[in-house]
């Protein structure tokens, strides 16, 4: 207590608003958030991509997806109140919603690359990333629930002045922001709800107990990615899948508790590469797999002044 | 004040006071609702259910509500499991799948997947207000998509075989995965076209209730 004013806060409230202030608000480089910029530019244009072939299969006047019946659910058939706002709500003309797609893909190829208006680009970028999940409504998966957060926290700092390919070559220039710091922050901690709440709500099913649900996703007639299943024998095959199982649980429990230990960060971080891939072959989720795993790897990376 | 927070305060002269405490209040909020969502994804409670509502406004329109994304990746329940829309035109005996050919790993096709999913889940409760009305889209989109309306519609579930029959332990169930065993109709309707040309379904269950009609674009 020694040093202190009568005036002082007590130390451990003083020293939690120190650690607060610490952890939200101690500029970050620039190029972090340009890294998570660029993730987030490139997997949206992905995300719009693969609407392309089937934009009108859905949204069409003659959709799988009609405007009513999106509507209708939304609301559940008028029993809620839904504040699910779509521009694609507004138009089903097949024009309109060309010109709207094509605009969305543009935007996000020139959020990737970065350069002048990068606020307003993310902010059209998340706009539009919403609006197709809105008029999708229940359509939406994994990779669509990671995008939209990593897309609303780079509004925040788009860092627009840091290029794509000086991302890629992973140069840090000098200039360091609060903002990027409170994005870098926002995304570690949102991904870390992602992670927990896949973990907990795996042990609320009996598959992940006992062993066996790496082979109800490798073994899915339809969806499953490659034939794994064929490598499973008797008994030694169960093993390995109970292995695949276990190690897959552990990993989304043990990441978002143990990456806030320096000392083991970077081995996580790296095998979370392993950890998603591993996903992604059993589920056939690569876009929600490879999202995940840069998002891991960037979020957490050792920065010049190790937190 | 320690050395620490003169150290943090000096980095972050960019901002304020005021504007920091403003900062770290939204934060702290926005981080309740984000982890609140998170923990409600997949059962909630009647509180959770209630608080949920409350923040809507602000969780829905920035999608922050997961609204029951399978995080888990599966529960090897019957809502984990495949679903096919299989269509038979008219005066055919033969069922098509209405199949999405994009890559297996794509969205486009989990997209597909989803919608039967969901479909299935209404059908299996017997909601029949959602699955008909699905059912009266899939229809019209055949017809703009081949040129003739299907005579029947149906929903099946392709369940995935146990490991004990891969491994040859369980003999009595088919190592082929597309054995006929292994399909469950969900849902089955007529398509029926009315005299003022509105497209309807049937279902085949006599139980269910009269399916809603859409009118033809």
């Amino acid at each position: 207590m020694s040093g202190q004013t009568p005036a002082s806060p007590p130390v451990p409230l003083a020293s939690a608003g120190s650690g607060w202030n610490a952890f939200w608000f101690r500029p970050a480089p620039t190029t972090l958030a340009a890294q998570l910029r660029c993730l987030a530019a490139l997997a949206g244009l992905y995300f719009f991509v693969a609407w392309s072939e089937d934009l009108g299969d859905w949204f069409g006047p003659s959709g799988l997806w009609p405007r009513s019946l999106a509507a209708a659910v939304a609301t559940d058939f008028g029993a809620e109140t839904s504040y699910r706002f779509s521009v694609l709500q507004l138009s089903s003309s097949p024009a309109a919603l060309l010109a709207i797609h094509l605009l969305l893909i543009a935007n996000s190829v020139w959020l990737a690359w970065g350069g002048p208006a990068a606020r307003y680009s993310a902010l059209l970028h998340l706009v539009g990333l919403l609006s197709y999940m809105h008029r999708a409504t229940l359509l939406t998966g994994p990779f669509e629930a990671v995008l939209a957060f990593l897309a609303l926290y780079v509004v925040i700092e788009p860092a627009g002045s840091v290029r794509l390919t000086h991302c890629l070559r992973m140069t840090q220039p000098t200039d360091r922001r609060v903002s990027a710091n409170v994005v870098r922050r926002c995304v570690q901690l949102h991904l870390m709800a992602v992670y927990l709440c896949g973990g907990l709500t795996m042990l609320a099913g009996e598959v992940w107990w006992n062993g066996t649900a790496s082979w109800w996703l490798l073994a899915a007639p339809e969806s499953r990615q490659i034939d794994l299943a064929r490598l499973v024998t008797f008994p030694k095959g169960i093993y390995l899948l109970n292995l695949i199982t276990h190690t897959l649980l552990a990993f989304h429990l043990a990441f978002p508790i143990l990456v806030w230990s320096q000392r083991s960060r970077n081995s996580l971080r790296r095998l979370a590469w392993g950890a998603w891939l591993l996903v992604a072959l059993v589920s056939g989720l690569w876009s929600y797999a490879a999202l995940m795993a840069g998002a891991s790897w960037i979020a957490w990376q050792k920065l010049p002044d190790a937190d | 004040m320690t050395e620490n927070h003169r150290q943090v305060r000096a980095d972050y002269h960019e901002l304020s006071d005021r504007a920091v405490t403003i900062i770290s209040v939204l934060l702290a909020i926005h981080f309740i609702i984000v982890f609140l969502c998170g923990i409600s994804n997949y059962v909630r409670s009647a509180m959770q259910q209630r608080l949920v509502t409350l923040i809507s406004p602000y969780t829905q329109p920035l999608a922050l509500d997961w609204n029951y994304t399978p995080f888990y990746l599966t529960h090897g329940t019957e809502m984990d499991m495949d679903y096919r829309l299989e269509y038979r035109a008219a005066g055919s005996t033969s069922w098509l799948v209405l199949d999405n050919k994009a890559w297996r790993g794509c969205e486009a096709r989990a997209r597909f997947a989803r919608w039967g999913r969901f479909l299935a889940f209404h059908a299996m409760q017997d909601v029949d207000e959602v699955p008909a009305r699905m059912m009266v889209s899939a229809a019209l989109f055949i017809r703009h998509k081949f040129g003739q309306l299907p005579d029947r519609l149906r929903l099946r579930r392709h369940d995935t075989r146990p490991w004990e029959a891969a491994a040859q332990i369980d003999t009595t169930r088919p190592d082929d995965p597309y054995d006929e065993q292994y399909f469950t109709t969900v849902y089955e309707v007529a398509v029926l076209t009315d005299t003022e040309g509105r497209v309807r379904v049937a279902p085949i269950d006599p139980q269910a209730r009269p399916a809603p009609a859409e009118l033809v674009p």
